[in-house]
């Protein structure tokens, strides 16, 4: 295996254990570890929907915290990141409230 | 002197014999890697194989995550074991990353399987010398001859029951047997006062109410062999018996095809659904209310248990894997391959008759340890013969040949005017569990796609 590979393999498991461990020290809830989690695996093991990490670096850069930010991050909490037929309704809805959000800064 | 083995100098210690933690971590992180060690665990180790508790653990986490069709990976095991509330020390986790990192994809799966069951069979075997010794020490009063006899039961039973999965005593063979004569007997008096006569199946429908009736249905464990010349219906049989099973009675099935792409296996059901001509579903020469029908009957496909697989190069291998996951996964009942001529070759320097003999015997073998039935569709000669068809013949249970009614027979034979337009027979070659030497005319609707018993004309 090539050495990216392998070094990307080590960061996967250091940073689902790291996140793992955040929820067992009570630092982070479980609907959050499980976000975290399901993020960490779109991007590595599955590499599906790029474009959804597109979306978050775009909504992080016009976070505020505001009423639509915290949509946002109940939409990310609620989606089913096994569901291929309802992720990309979900980040049509996202999308749409980053829009919003950008309108109105 | 005699020094025991742990006080040895630079030699293994009994641990080192007993235990092999890094076999069974290689064989975690495989299944974290791979589909396929996932199918070979699958069939070969049981959680109580493994020495450590954690590794049993994660083992079961992966296991039933892969039954729901879900990846184990990393992720998926520590959302699940955070759910379960399995993991409940921190060291859990580092173990489990440990696993993932250290211990990489790896081909070489039966290997570790191998080795984590040897170990797991020498622990049961120090547990039965450490029960003996004790048993010496305690019972020194005991019968010795009883205590040898005990001791050699219970070892023969660590040897050979490890290998054959079930020895059947007499008393169980006595009792198999009864249960059986009583379960045949209530049927027939069942029969007799319900059914008025009419046999139930013992299997799955053919979808052929006179093959039904000779066959009792298709049997778990059974291997059917079809064969029938280029061009005379062996796909069509293929999707008949899937509409009889998937889409009719609702059971789950497995379809292999090494020859047709996913749209073409798609536009076959449209017209074997609709009842529409096959030409006219493929060119798209229908009118609004067909294009109505024909997706009522992908309606019914959609609610059906019929699982398709287009498989240019399957191999024995290939089909063996693919059929363990969707029996673990879906519970299939029946795997169809269609067709075995076009399987790729185990061993080139092989005869084409010694190939199939092996394809035929690994789905015998295959159909009776999944306990599912495996129909294997196969080419027959132009003179209607088979290439091997003893040996064939051999390994099946069933053996049917599909052949054209020739025109001469349709004329001359006067049982056949009974019938409205046959122009198929179902040659029942052998029938292990009955009659054979027979021939059922059919109907064939080679436009349609759609076959059936050939109706009586007094019907």
């Amino acid at each position: 295996m090539p050495d990216h590979e392998q070094l990307l393999k080590k960061i996967y498991g250091e940073t689902a254990s790291r996140i793992a461990d955040c929820c067992f020290r009570g630092e982070l809830d479980e609907e959050h570890m499980r976000l975290l989690l399901n993020l960490l695996d779109l991007s590595v093991v599955k590499k599906q929907h790029p474009e959804l990490f597109l979306l978050l670096q775009e909504w992080m850069d016009y976070f505020t915290d505001s009423e639509n930010d915290r949509i946002i991050e109940a939409t990310l909490l609620a989606m089913d990141f096994n569901d291929q037929e309802t992720m990309p309704e979900h980040m049509k809805i996202i999308a749409e409230l980053i829009n919003e959000e950008k309108a109105l800064q | 002197m005699v020094i025991p083995l742990s006080l040895r100098k630079n030699e293994p210690s009994m641990e080192d014999y007993l235990i092999d933690l890094e076999s069974e971590r290689r064989v975690l992180s495989s299944m974290l890697h791979s589909e396929d060690a996932c199918i070979e665990v699958y069939d070969l180790l049981s959680n109580a194989d493994f020495y450590s508790p954690r590794h049993a653990t994660i083992f079961d986490l992966a296991i039933s995550l892969f039954e729901r069709e879900i990846r184990p990976t990393l992720v998926e095991l520590l959302k699940e074991g955070h759910s379960l509330g399995v993991f409940t020390n921190p060291r859990d986790i580092e173990e489990l990353k440990y696993i993932v990192e250290q211990y990489i994809d790896d081909e070489n799966i039966k290997y570790w399987i191998k080795r984590v069951k040897d170990k797991a069979r020498l622990r049961k075997f120090e547990a039965f010398l450490k029960r003996n010794m004790q048993l010496l020490v305690e019972q020194q009063e005991s019968d010795v001859e009883q205590v040898l006899m005990e001791a050699e039961e219970e070892l023969t039973n660590l040897t050979a029951l490890e290998i054959d999965d079930k020895i059947d005593s007499p008393a169980d063979m006595a009792s198999l047997g009864y249960s059986e004569v009583e379960r045949r007997f209530l049927r027939l008096k069942e029969i007799r006062e319900l059914h008025k006569g009419v046999l139930p199946l013992d299997g799955l429908p053919t979808g052929f109410d006179n093959l039904n009736h000779i066959t009792l249905g298709y049997k778990a464990g059974d291997l059917i062999i079809l064969g029938a010349q280029t061009g005379h219906g062996k796909t069509s049989f293929a999707l008949h018996t899937s509409r009889a099973i998937a889409v009719d009675a609702r059971k789950n099935l497995l379809y292999l095809n090494t020859e047709m792409s996913r749209e073409q296996i798609a536009l076959r059901w449209g017209s074997i659904l609709s009842q529409i001509d096959h030409d006219r579903v493929r060119s798209g020469d229908i009118s609004e209310t067909e294009l109505s029908i024909i997706f009522n009957g992908y309606s019914q496909l959609r609610e059906s248990g019929f699982y398709s697989y287009p498989c240019p190069n399957l191999t024995p291998e290939k089909a063996i894997s693919i059929a363990r996951k969707f029996k673990a996964q879906k519970g299939i009942e029946m795997m169809i391959v269609d067709y075995v001529g076009r399987m790729d070759k185990l061993d080139p320097k092989l005869q084409e008759w010694q190939i199939l003999e092996q394809i035929v015997k690994t789905l015998k073998m295959l159909a009776q340890n999944l306990k599912i039935v495996v129909m294997c569709l196969v080419q027959l000669n132009p003179d209607g013969s088979l290439q091997g068809a003893k040996r064939m013949k051999n390994e099946c249970d069933l053996m049917l040949k599909l052949t054209p009614i020739p025109r001469e027979e349709l004329e001359e034979r006067e049982e056949l005017k009974n019938y409205i337009n046959p122009n198929y027979y179902i040659h029942i070659d052998k029938n292990r569990d009955g009659r054979s030497g027979i021939r059922i005319p059919i109907t064939f609707d080679l436009q349609k796609q759609i076959m059936g018993d050939a109706r009586r004309v007094d019907e």
